[in-house]
């Protein structure tokens, strides 16, 4: 078995809190569609369960053998299969890429709207990311250790600039219009979270106690995301449920001191964490592509990947389908796939196999 | 042979090492001898020979010109043997009583082949030849001119040792183990360049080190593949040791002996070449480029805050030209609305935009910068004058350059001098920032950022995360990092090199 390049579980998890957070800080309309998103907050907690239901296959898999990911479980379990079944992952990664570059595109469309070709912009972040994939998992979470906690503190500065034009009246009765934005939120949540399957593949690359990690991320992603909805509710009221981005709009409302114009911190931790993002998934994607064709591949993959997306984000179209509310069982369906079954056939696999006496 | 091909063989193949030369051991003739030694220097100017005889045996003493204090010489070799009485009965016996008895020179060592004379003869040692004997005597009477101990004009300090490291080696090791008077100090003698035979010692505590650490220098030395080294940074590539590309070097310099001995008390190598006062040092992380001797004989406050200072001006030298021509081309409602009317008006005023005028003025200045390092120093004011009066006031006056402009790549210029050793990296970035700005905007600024970050986080300086203990995070190796504790918290425990977190160093 090849060497594994190692980083600690609070490396890890600071990755991975930060890929999460690029979600909940696009969270809005673009997303959730006509869901209210004042019923999320009920929509959260659920979630953050259900995930560590989830998790359970996948961390199970991890204890039977902490050296190998689920992509070496699937090549020594499945043989040829195995082949294909990695595809699959390579292809999940894939799309969450296409999709959170589609996101960021309809952003800085909708958003900010810059005197700048979006498509090259694009181009550029693309081609960063390529190199950060090529660079490994370990310049990747040495840099997200260090946004880490530049976004801990752009958070608590945002909290303590939202907190005075915060109005209780805006608060209004949850479920007010029934349980179906609780059920649109938990769909809708379950389906952003990614990192889950990353963590099939990242969790032997981790020194530490992976338990703790993963209940204080977990439980960390979700009190942000209720946080959030929580400021950005309290500030601005019904008129969040108008807005594309409402966590970027709230904070353009913002005011500490002098400090006015919070947007553009925003932007500056939100552009870091699509970086992260879309590094750490193009090279997991790489990681795949290893597993079939080997190293040399891997790295030629990364860049191919990264030009392909690259030229479908000049099809903005296209990418427009990705980022709507239509994606949401797709993703859904393809994390359960990949984050449950497969992994669950894997442990009952090697279990007989071990029974056998075959591994 | 086509182009490819060619590429290939030049960038791509190792180019072959050239062969060890063949040892010639010395014949028991001393005219064959001498006129060996004549004919490898091809009668050069600066070889003298001076012929004696004892006893009836010929005897010479061979030395270079100018490498030899001839005092030293008088009194040690050439009186000693001339008025001597010889005891011994063969030629031999006679060698070896004066080897024993008669030269009273401390520094002396036995060779029996050209190749060691010669690398001792061209370090100003005597060589003291018999004939009718197979080997030679190398009497040390060294007594080249070098520069004295001076304060390092590149590393000035407050408090402390004004000395700082000279050309010649043995000096140098000297200053390092008058502060550090311990058995454990080690000093590694061999030679660099095929052709210069340069002398070099790497240095280090033997209980402090990592095995794997000194290894890895000792194999990056011996790779070194030059036919001349003349200055520490010929060996900075070799001992950066991964090819990966890095704006940053893992490889640090001082000129400093106390620097040295902070650095190899917590597990540092240092590498020091013979004729240059510039020592290296291995590994070297980000965060050392920040930490400065003085920082550690000022109160743990001000160091403190100096410290905050050099971090600053670090970020500021990189990014603020990148920013202010992002921010005021494409995101001008960020800057509160009196500034954005200076700068509007001065960019209304002048003909190039933000960003070619930014780059024309960093241009002219790094030009300045170079002219004022190489030119002759009673020139040097004449270049202040002439860039103070055509930058500063001409091309404002005139309208070409705008004053906000002169001023961000003057506060840029200051900035980018707090942290000297890594001039080099700030000045490419801060160009780099400027026209990723100019063309993207804060959004692309922020990209390319992240991308440098990756850069700096993907290095390793030998087996060490290069932006450790920052990331890869340790709370006790922070302090001193970002604050400098005080030296009754310091001294609590020392953490080594190699103990940092995210090491993959055997320890």
């Amino acid at each position: 078995m090849e060497k594994r390049p190692a980083i600690s579980v609070s490396q890890l998890f600071c990755l991975l809190f930060i890929s999460r957070m690029v979600v909940s800080m696009t969270y809005g309309n673009i997303l959730i569609g006509d869901s209210e998103i004042w019923d999320h907050l009920i929509s959260a907690p659920i979630s953050a369960l259900l995930t560590f239901v989830i998790l359970i296959p996948i961390y199970w898999l991890f204890l039977m053998d902490k050296k190998m990911n689920v992509l070496d479980n699937l090549r020594e379990v499945c043989g040829k299969l195995g082949f294909w079944l990695v595809a699959i992952y390579v292809f999940y990664f894939l799309i969450v890429s296409v999709h959170t570059v589609s996101v960021f595109e309809k952003f800085i469309f909708n958003a900010i709207n810059p005197p700048i070709s979006v498509p090259f912009l694009t181009a550029l972040l693309l081609f960063s990311s390529c190199y950060g994939a090529y660079k490994g998992i370990e310049a990747i979470s040495r840099a997200s250790g260090l946004i880490f906690v530049f976004t801990v503190f752009a958070m608590i500065f945002f909290l303590i600039s939202l907190i005075p034009s915060i109005e209780p009246i805006n608060y209004k009765p949850l479920m007010y219009c029934g349980t179906q934005s609780v059920f649109e939120g938990i769909k809708l949540l379950i389906s952003q979270s990614s990192c889950v399957p990353a963590m099939a593949i990242l969790l032997p690359m981790a020194k530490g106690n992976h338990k703790k990690g993963i209940i204080i991320w977990n439980m960390g992603v979700y009190f942000v995301f209720v946080s959030l909805i929580l400021l950005v509710m309290g500030t601005m009221g019904d008129f969040s449920q108008t807005q594309l981005f409402p966590v970027y709009t709230a904070a353009g409302i913002g005011k500490f001191g002098s400090f006015k114009h919070l947007d553009s911190l925003y932007l500056g931790i939100w552009i870091s964490g699509i970086f992260i993002k879309l590094s750490l998934f193009l090279m997991l994607t790489g990681e795949g592509i290893k597993k079939i064709w080997g190293e040399q591949v891997r790295k030629r993959s990364i860049l191919i990947f990264g030009f392909l997306i690259s030229v479908m984000s000049f099809f903005s179209d296209k990418l427009e389908l990705l980022s709507s509310p239509f994606m949401t069982s797709f993703l859904i369906w393809f994390l359960i796939i990949i984050s449950v079954i497969i992994p669950l056939v894997l442990i009952i696999i090697r279990r007989q196999k071990q029974k056998r006496g075959a591994i | 042979m086509n182009f490819i091909s060619y590429l290939k063989e030049v960038y791509c193949d190792k180019p072959k090492k050239p062969s060890a030369p063949r040892v010639r051991f010395f014949s028991t003739s001393l005219t064959e001898n001498v006129e060996f030694f004549k004919r490898e220097f091809d009668e050069s100017a600066d070889l003298s020979v001076r012929y004696v005889r004892i006893d009836d045996i010929d005897c010479a003493v061979i030395t270079i010109g100018g490498m030899v204090d001839k005092e030293t010489l008088t009194h040690s070799v050439v009186t000693p043997i001339t008025q001597s009485k010889i005891l011994g009965n063969t030629k031999k016996e006679k060698y070896e009583f004066i080897r024993d008895n008669v030269i009273s020179a401390s520094d002396q060592v036995q060779v029996s082949n050209f190749q060691d004379a010669f690398n001792m003869i061209m370090s100003g040692f005597a060589i003291f030849a018999m004939d009718g004997c197979d080997c030679m005597l190398a009497v040390g009477v060294q007594g080249y001119p070098f520069r004295s101990v001076s304060e390092p004009s590149t590393e000035v300090i407050q408090r402390g040792s004004r000395e700082g490291f000279v050309e010649p080696l043995m000096v140098n090791m000297t200053l390092i183990r008058r502060r550090l008077k311990s058995t454990k100090l080690k000093f590694e003698m061999s030679r660099v360049g095929t052709v210069s035979k340069t002398s070099v010692c790497i240095c280090y505590m033997r209980d402090k080190v990592s095995e794997d650490i000194l290894n890895k220098v000792r194999q990056c030395i011996a790779s070194v593949d030059l036919e001349t080294v003349v200055e520490s940074g010929y060996l900075m590539p070799y001992l950066e040791g991964d090819n990966d590309f890095s704006l940053f070097s893992g490889v640090g310099m001082t000129e400093r002996p106390d620097t040295v001995c902070g650095k190899i008390s917590e597990g540092r190598v240092a590498v020091i070449l013979d004729g240059t006062p510039n020592v290296l040092i291995v590994p070297y992380l980000f965060t050392e480029y920040f930490q400065h001797i003085d920082d550690y004989s000022r109160h743990p406050y001000f160091a403190t805050f100096t410290r905050w200072l050099k971090y600053m001006a670090f970020f500021l030298s990189i990014l603020l030209p990148g920013l202010y021509v992002a921010i005021s081309t494409f995101s001008p409602e960020i800057l509160p609305g009196p500034i954005f009317m200076k700068i509007a008006l001065a960019v209304g005023r002048t003909p190039f935009s933000l960003m070619t005028e930014t780059i024309i003025i960093h241009l002219i200045y790094e030009i300045m910068r170079e002219a004022g390092l190489r030119i002759p120093r009673p020139l040097g004011h004449a270049v202040s004058i002439v860039g103070a009066l055509v930058i500063g006031e001409t091309a404002v006056s005139s309208g070409l350059i705008g004053a906000p402009t002169l001023m961000v790549v003057a506060l840029t210029a200051i900035s980018s001098y707090v942290i000297p050793n890594l001039y080099e990296p700030i000045s490419i970035l801060k160009f780099v920032f400027v026209i990723v700005g100019g063309i993207f905007g804060i959004w692309g600024i922020m990209i390319v950022f992240t991308s440098v970050l990756i850069n700096i986080c993907s290095k390793n300086s030998y087996g060490v995360p290069f932006t450790s203990p920052i990331s890869p995070f340790n709370m006790f190796a922070m302090r001193d990092v970002l604050v400098r504790l005080s030296w009754n918290f310091l001294s609590r425990k020392s953490i080594k090199v190699q103990d940092l977190p995210g090491s993959e160093i055997e320890k």
